[in-house]
C-alpha cells in the first residue's frame, strides 16, 4: 500500500517535473538565445575588427584603445555626456517627482482628476512619432506666432539654438509622467483605507498625509523608477531620433541617441565592434552607480513597519 | 442588468468592426488591383519615395501584352505586374535582406547594392546586361526588329566597374539620375526679367537676348540667361529680394538638402576626377587650401596622394571652400526663407507646396528658387494636382515652367561645362529568392525597362533621365519644361557618381555618401553639422567653417573613424 501511495506521488513528481520542463523550455531557450547568446557575441565584438560581410578578425583592445583616443580629439562625447546627466537631473527631479505629486492628486480625486488623468497619460499611448511631429509644429509653428504676439521674437523652441534642449527635455518630461502615474496611483491604491482614516482623525493635512504616509508606503516604487532611471542614463535617447532622425545637431546629443544612431545607420556593421566596446565601457562606469544608489535607496528608505 | 447588456453589445458590435476591417485588408492585394488567378503574377516593388511607381503601371500594359499568350504555371497563362511600394526598399533591405519579401523585382533608393549583394540578395543579371535587348529571355529567341544593343553599352565605364565590382557579375542596375540642385520657377523669372542680358545686366523683356549662362556657351540654350558667377547670383537674389519675394527656399526641417547642394556645388567646381577621389579614395589631390592670405583668399597648392588612409586630406579641398562660401553669401545676406529656413515644422514638402502654390495663393510669399533634387516635382505632384484642378491646365505639373538651375560657377575662369554629382543607391535588382519558374520573366521585366522605348517612357512619367545612354528622340518635346533641362543636363553635363567599389565605400558607406556626415566642423571648441544652421544660428563665416572641417577630421579621428580600410 505505502509502496503504491509512494510510486503514484514519485510518477506525480515526474509528470508535475515533466510540465514545468516543457512550459519552461521556451522562455529559457529564449533567454539563453535572445539575452545570454547576444550579450556575449557583443561582449566577443568588443575585441574583433569588421572587414567584410559577415567576416571579422581579432584585434585585441585596439578598439577600446581607439575609443580612448576618440575621447580626446572629438567633442561629441563629452556633449553626449553632459546631456545624458542633465536628461538625467531634469528627468528624474521633474518627471519622477512631478509624477508623484500628480499621482498623489489624480488618487486624493482632486478637482477634474479624470481629466488631468487622460491628458498626463494620453502620450503613452500616441505612437512617439505622430506625438514629435505634433510637438514640433507647436514648437516651431504655433509658438513663434503666439510669442510674437506678445512682443517676443523667437524662431521657434526647437528652432533657437538657445532653447532647443531645454524644448527636448520638456518633451521628454510631459511624456514620461504617463507610466510613472499609472505605477504610483497603482502602489497608492494598495494602500489600507483604515491608515487613511487613522490620519484623518488624528487631523492629518494633505501634506502630512502625502510625505508621513503616501510616500514612504510607495517607497518601494519610487526607488524601482530611481533606480531604473539611474540604469537608463546611458541608454535614454531623449526621442530625438523621432526629432531628428539621423541628423541631430550635436549639441543635442545623448549617449543614448548617438548609440542608437550609430547601430540603425545603413550598412554600419563596421562601426559594431567599436559600439560593442563603448557599450562595455558605458556598463563598467553605470554598474557602480546604480548599485550606490540602490544601496543609499534602501539606507535612507523607511523601515517596513 | 441593463449596463452589462450594453456593454455586451458594444463589445460585439467592435468586433463586427474588427472583423470586417479585417477581411477586408485580407481581400485587397498590395498594388491595390484584382489578383487574376489565371495568370501568373510578377511582384514589383518600388521603394515608396518621391519617384513613385506610375513608371511601373506606365509600362504594364505593353508588358503584360508581350506574354499574353505564354505559360508560367501550370493552368496559367500570360503575366500580370503586382506593383507595391515599400519605404524597406531601402539601405540593407532591414536586416534580413529580400529574403521574406514577395516582390521579385524590386526598384530600390539609398540601397548599399554591394553589401546586399554578397550576402546573396541579389540574383546574378549578367545575362541580361550583357544579351542584345532584343533576346528574350521567356522564349529564348531573338525578337524581330528589337534592339540590338546591350544593357552593358548604354553604361560608362565607372559603372560596369561599380556594378560588375562582385566578381565581375552584375546583380543590380542603376535606375535613377538623381541630384541636388537649384529648380527656379521659369515663370517668374520671364515675368520678371530676372534673366542676365550678354552684357551683364537684366534683360529688358522675355524676348531679349541671354547671357551664355553658367558654361560660357550661347548654343546650351537651357542655361542662357542664367547666373554665370556667385557674384551674379547675388545680383540676383538681390533684385528678387528687392521684388518683395524669397530669392532661394528650402525646407527648414531638413537642413541635408543645402548640405547635399553643398556638395553639388563641390563637384561642379572641383571637376568629375576630383570629385571622385571623395568617394574612391584613390588617386592624386591637386589644389588643396594651405592657408588663408591677409586679404582672406586661400592659398592653394601642392599636391597630395589620397588613399582611404589619408581621407582628412581632402577636407582641405579647394572646392569645399568655395561650395561654403556660395552659401555664406546667401545665408550674410538675407537670401533665404529667414523665417522658417531653420524651423523644424517647415518641412521640405511644405517648401515645395510654397514653391509651386505662391503664384495662385496671395497669401503666401513667392520664392524663386528651391533647394530640392531633381525628383521634387515627382514629390509635389499631389499639388500640381489640386491647382490643375481648380485654375485649369495652364496649372498642370506639365504646363507650369520650372527647371534645375545650372549651377553658378565660384567666378569667371571657372566658366564652363556642369559637372553633376549624381546620388549612389537607385538601383534595379531581382530577388534572389525569386521561384525558379519565374526567374526569366523577372529578367525579361528587367531588361525590358532598359529598352529605349521603355526608358523614354520612364523619363516621360517621372520627368528625370536614368543613368544610362538613350536619347528621348521626339518624346522630348512632350516633355515638361523642368524635364527638358534634365534631359540636357543628362546629355549635356559632366557627370560624376557617388558609386565606388571602394574598400572603405563598401564598410562605411553612409559615412561616405550621405551628406550630413560630410561637412561636420568644430569651430571654437563647438562641432556643427549643418553648414546653413551653423552661418545662420551661430554666424559662423565660410572659412572658419573650412577650417573647422579639417578640426574636426584629425588624423587620430579618421583612423579612429574608417578602421580597417
Amino acid at each position: 500500500m505505502i509502496k503504491k501511495i509512494c510510486d503514484r506521488a514519485n510518477g506525480k513528481k515526474i509528470e508535475d517535473l515533466f510540465f514545468y520542463a516543457v512550459i519552461l523550455a521556451f522562455p529559457v531557450l529564449q533567454f539563453c538565445v535572445f539575452y545570454i547568446g547576444v550579450n556575449f557575441n557583443s561582449l566577443l565584438l568588443a575585441f574583433k575588427n569588421y572587414e567584410s560581410y559577415n567576416s571579422y578578425s581579432w584585434s585585441g583592445l585596439s578598439n577600446f584603445e581607439n575609443l580612448f583616443v576618440m575621447f580626446g580629439e572629438k567633442t561629441l562625447y563629452a556633449v553626449a555626456f553632459k546631456n545624458s546627466l542633465k536628461s538625467f537631473v531634469w528627468g528624474t527631479a521633474c518627471g519622477l517627482l512631478l509624477g508623484l505629486f500628480f499621482s498623489y492628486y489624480i488618487f486624493k480625486k482632486g478637482f477634474a482628476y479624470n481629466f488631468f488623468k487622460v491628458c498626463l497619460f494620453l502620450p503613452s499611448i500616441i505612437p512617439a512619432i505622430a506625438l514629435v511631429v505634433m510637438f514640433k509644429q507647436f514648437a516651431d509653428g504655433a509658438m513663434p506666432q503666439i510669442l510674437g504676439k506678445i512682443g517676443f521674437h523667437v524662431k521657434g523652441l526647437l528652432a533657437e539654438p538657445k532653447l532647443t534642449f531645454g524644448s527636448i527635455i520638456f518633451y521628454n518630461v510631459w511624456i514620461s509622467f504617463g507610466t510613472g502615474i499609472l505605477m504610483y496611483a497603482g502602489a497608492m491604491e494598495n494602500i489600507p483605507e483604515s491608515i487613511f482614516e487613522a490620519a484623518k482623525l488624528d487631523g492629518a493635512s494633505y501634506g502630512i498625509e502625502f510625505f508621513k504616509i503616501v510616500f514612504p508606503l510607495i517607497w518601494g516604487t519610487f526607488s524601482t523608477f530611481f533606480i531604473v532611471n539611474v540604469g537608463s542614463i546611458f541608454i535614454n535617447s531623449m526621442n530625438i531620433y523621432a526629432f531628428y532622425g539621423p541628423n541631430a545637431e550635436e549639441s543635442v546629443y545623448t549617449i543614448g541617441y548617438f548609440l542608437y544612431n550609430e547601430s540603425v545607420k545603413t550598412n554600419a556593421y563596421a562601426n559594431y565592434p567599436q559600439l560593442a566596446a563603448f557599450g562595455i565601457v558605458l556598463s563598467l562606469i553605470t554598474l557602480p552607480f546604480v548599485y550606490l544608489s540602490k544601496f543609499i535607496l534602501k539606507k535612507i528608505g523607511p523601515a517596513a513597519d | 442588468m441593463k449596463r452589462k447588456t450594453e456593454k455586451k453589445l458594444i463589445s460585439a458590435a467592435c468586433a463586427v468592426f474588427i472583423a470586417f476591417s479585417a477581411s477586408s485588408c485580407a481581400g485587397r492585394n498590395p498594388g491595390g488591383e484584382t489578383l487574376n488567378k489565371d495568370m501568373t503574377q510578377l511582384n514589383i516593388g518600388v521603394f515608396e519615395g518621391g519617384l513613385g511607381s506610375d513608371w511601373v503601371y506606365a509600362l504594364k500594359k505593353s508588358f503584360e501584352e508581350k506574354y499574353a499568350d505564354v505559360s508560367f504555371e501550370p493552368n496559367k497563362k500570360g503575366v500580370q505586374l503586382q506593383v507595391s511600394e515599400s519605404k524597406s526598399f531601402s539601405g540593407t533591405f532591414g536586416t534580413e535582406g529580400t529574403v521574406n519579401m514577395s516582390q521579385d523585382v524590386i526598384f530600390a533608393e539609398g540601397a548599399a547594392m554591394l553589401y546586399c549583394a554578397e550576402r546573396g540578395d541579389f540574383l546574378d543579371i549578367s545575362d541580361i546586361v550583357k544579351a542584345p535587348l532584343d533576346y528574350d529571355f521567356v522564349r529564348k529567341n531573338t525578337a524581330d526588329g528589337g534592339e540590338s544593343a546591350t544593357i552593358e553599352s548604354k553604361l560608362s565605364d565607372n559603372q560596369k566597374a561599380y556594378y560588375s565590382a562582385l566578381d565581375n557579375k552584375y546583380y543590380a542596375l542603376p535606375t535613377a539620375e538623381t541630384y541636388m540642385g537649384i529648380a527656379y520657377d521659369i515663370e517668374l523669372f520671364e515675368e520678371n526679367n530676372l534673366f542676365f542680358a550678354p552684357d551683364g545686366t537684366f534683360v529688358k523683356s522675355a524676348a531679349d537676348q541671354r547671357s551664355s549662362g553658367p558654361d560660357g556657351d550661347p548654343d546650351t540654350e537651357w542655361d542662357n540667361g542664367l547666373p554665370a558667377t556667385y557674384a551674379q547670383f547675388y545680383t540676383l537674389c538681390a533684385k528678387i529680394k528687392q521684388l518683395g519675394m524669397i530669392p532661394v527656399m528650402w525646407g527648414g526641417a531638413l537642413q541635408e538638402m543645402v548640405s547635399f547642394l553643398l556638395l553639388s556645388l563641390e563637384a561642379d567646381y572641383a571637376g568629375s576626377e576630383q570629385m571622385y577621389l571623395n568617394y574612391d579614395y584613390n588617386g592624386v589631390l591637386k589644389n588643396q587650401i594651405l592657408s588663408f592670405g591677409k586679404d582672406c583668399l586661400p592659398v592653394t597648392g601642392g599636391s597630395v596622394n589620397i588613399s582611404a588612409a589619408n581621407g582628412y586630406e581632402l577636407y582641405k579641398q579647394d572646392a569645399k571652400y568655395y561650395a561654403l562660401k556660395f552659401l555664406e553669401g546667401i545665408i550674410k545676406n538675407g537670401y533665404y526663407n529667414v523665417k522658417n529656413g531653420t524651423s523644424s515644422s517647415f518641412t521640405h514638402q511644405d517648401a515645395e507646396d510654397v514653391f509651386v502654390s505662391a503664384k495662385y495663393n496671395t497669401k503666401l510669399q513667392r520664392a524663386a528658387m528651391l533647394v530640392d533634387g531633381n525628383w521634387w516635382q515627382s514629390e509635389a505632384k499631389g499639388v500640381f494636382n489640386e491647382w490643375e484642378a481648380e485654375k485649369g491646365e495652364c496649372a498642370s505639373l506639365q504646363n507650369r515652367k520650372f527647371g534645375m538651375m545650372a549651377l553658378p560657377k565660384a567666378d569667371e575662369s571657372k566658366t564652363g561645362n556642369m559637372t553633376l554629382l549624381t546620388y549612389q543607391g537607385h538601383i534595379g535588382v531581382i530577388n534572389s529568392h525569386i521561384e525558379d519558374y519565374k526567374i526569366n520573366l523577372a529578367k525579361s521585366f528587367l531588361q525590358y525597362c532598359y529598352t529605349e522605348k521603355a526608358l523614354r517612357t520612364y523619363t516621360l512619367m517621372t520627368n528625370i533621365c536614368r543613368p544610362v545612354t538613350y536619347s528621348m528622340g521626339d518624346d522630348y518635346n512632350k516633355l515638361s519644361s523642368h524635364g527638358k533641362i534634365c534631359c540636357d543636363l543628362h546629355v549635356g553635363a559632366n557627370k560624376v557618381s557617388m558609386e565606388s567599389s571602394s574598400k572603405i565605400n563598401r564598410n562605411y558607406n553612409t559615412e561616405i555618401w550621405y551628406a550630413p556626415n560630410l561637412w561636420t566642423s568644430t569651430v571654437g571648441g563647438t562641432t556643427y553639422k549643418f553648414p546653413s544652421t551653423a552661418m545662420i544660428n551661430s554666424g559662423i563665416s565660410a572659412e572658419d567653417y573650412f577650417l573647422g572641417l579639417s578640426g574636426y577630421w584629425t588624423k587620430g579621428v579618421w583612423n579612429g573613424t574608417f578602421r580597417n580600410v
